[in-house]
């Protein structure tokens, strides 16, 4: 158990600092076309065991989010976001429940549950991650195009961050 | 009862959800009100050194523009020093010109943290009040406007970009000093808008916009090219959109201002607003 914890905690560390110190220096624009934020770190959350307890992945989710805002200069911003994927993650894995349960799933990765249904369960959860995250940040319901685009394009970089990261360092 | 504590036990994590989305609302909306968030910026030692030190990698990459760069700025002033140099030696009476009097203070600076795909765009700087960086110094660099210094550190301040939705500068068109403010719409990084210049004002497609004597900045410091400049049917403004000279980017070394007249305009402005 205790060995299950500590990998946790790495994952988390090492997620958070290429978060704040790599992925937030990386800047996507091409002159005027100005809608990438790559966002990796939410791994995290849907990476913790399937057993986890819901307060734990909503103030797991926030403090992480918190942490992130330091850097980020964005008080609240990333901690809504966050908080929100850990509260919406229990509901995504109960409508995506493989046939048989999550009995001999410890983690829902992709080397446990496949590509497919990890691709789903990320994109799912990205999305709320990134729509949350764009709109708490634009903060005016009436740049909803803007949110939408941002949210398109950023999810479409962030999401091939979480593959490239699976397949490093969770090959079947 | 003990189905009312087996009730909050079970939903235990819905109001934890709740109350945790509201203080993060809560903490987004103090900042938006006024910088009163003193903590969770990136202007204390931890936070600024750990980026200085990812900035020093970073920085080698953008080398030779970095160069080039000053170097066209180091002739430029080389050339205002020789025509200073070559006035005529006739004059020797001695006088004091206060119209001369030093107002701002530079300080050179680079720029160690940036974002510019945010809505609220933020930098850090790597220096601070151990510099003598003054709160709310201004910070240019020589093709264009960079922003205000937000929260000071020792060593690091905080600097709202003005690619940022609180961000409100007093530019105006240099050919005919008329005053508008400038402000982000927030998609491209080299677009802005100038509002409320009047219609009747001579607006023209080309023109140069500066910053104003009513803004922090230095007035007179470039901004911009209007791109375009529409008025709306029923508007009494111009839709003004500018092409900033600078871009934000790949911003570096910048300069902080510190403005030696600002107690002084502030305590006025405070008269005036108690009034």
């Amino acid at each position: 158990m205790n060995s299950i914890g500590f990998r946790h905690g790495l994952r988390l560390v090492f997620l958070f600092f290429f978060q704040v110190l790599v992925l937030k220096q990386v800047h996507l624009n091409w002159g005027d076309f100005n809608y990438i934020s790559i966002i990796l770190y939410p791994l995290w959350i849907l990476l913790l065991p399937v057993q986890t307890a819901r307060w734990i992945l909503v103030a797991g989710g926030f403090l992480a989010g918190l942490g992130v805002d330091w850097f980020y200069d964005s008080p609240g911003v990333h901690a809504s976001a966050a908080t929100f994927t850990g509260f919406l993650r229990p509901f995504i894995l109960s409508y995506l429940e493989p046939r048989g349960g999550y009995n001999r799933v410890p983690i829902p990765s992709k080397a446990h549950l496949g590509l497919n249904w990890f691709v789903t369960y990320a994109s799912i959860m990205l999305i709320g991650y990134l729509f949350i995250y764009i709109s708490m940040e634009v903060f005016t319901p009436a740049l909803l195009g803007t949110i939408l685009v941002k949210t398109l394009f950023s999810f479409i970089i962030s999401i091939l961050m979480v593959l490239l990261y699976m397949f490093i360092f969770d090959p079947k | 009862m003990q189905n009312l504590f087996a009730f909050f036990y079970r939903y235990a994590f819905v109001f934890l959800f709740l109350i945790l989305e509201f203080v993060s609302i809560r903490l987004i909306v103090s900042r938006n009100e006024n910088q009163r968030t003193i903590f969770l910026n990136s202007s204390n030692l931890i936070v600024g050194t750990l980026y200085e030190r990812m900035d020093a990698v970073r920085k080698y990459f953008g080398l030779r523009q970095d160069n080039a760069a000053l170097a066209e700025e180091n002739s430029r002033l080389k050339n205002q020093l020789a025509n200073l140099m070559n006035a005529s030696p006739l004059i020797t009476d001695s006088i004091t010109d206060t119209v001369y009097r030093q107002r701002f203070v530079m300080h050179a600076a680079q720029v160690v943290n940036n974002s510019i795909e945010r809505r609220n765009n933020v930098m850090t700087i790597n220096k601070g009040a151990r510099d003598g960086i003054d709160k709310y110094a201004t910070v240019v660099e020589p093709t264009g406007i960079v922003g205000f210094v937000t929260h000071l550190g020792i060593r690091y301040a905080t600097v709202m970009s003005i690619l940022n939705s609180n961000s409100r500068v007093s530019a105006m068109v240099k050919r005919t000093s008329t005053r508008g403010n400038l402000v982000w719409p927030g998609n491209s990084p080299l677009i802005m808008n100038v509002e409320a210049i009047p219609k009747h004002a001579d607006v023209r497609v080309g023109d140069t916009i500066v910053t104003s004597s009513f803004s922090h900045f230095p007035a007179g410091h470039p901004v911009g090219e209007i791109t375009k400049a529409t008025i709306e049917p029923g508007e009494n403004f111009y839709l003004i959109e500018v092409r900033l000279f600078n871009d934000l980017a790949r911003t570096n070394h910048v300069y902080v201002i510190n403005d030696l007249h600002k107690s002084e305009l502030d305590s006025l402005n405070q008269f005036n607003t108690q009034k």
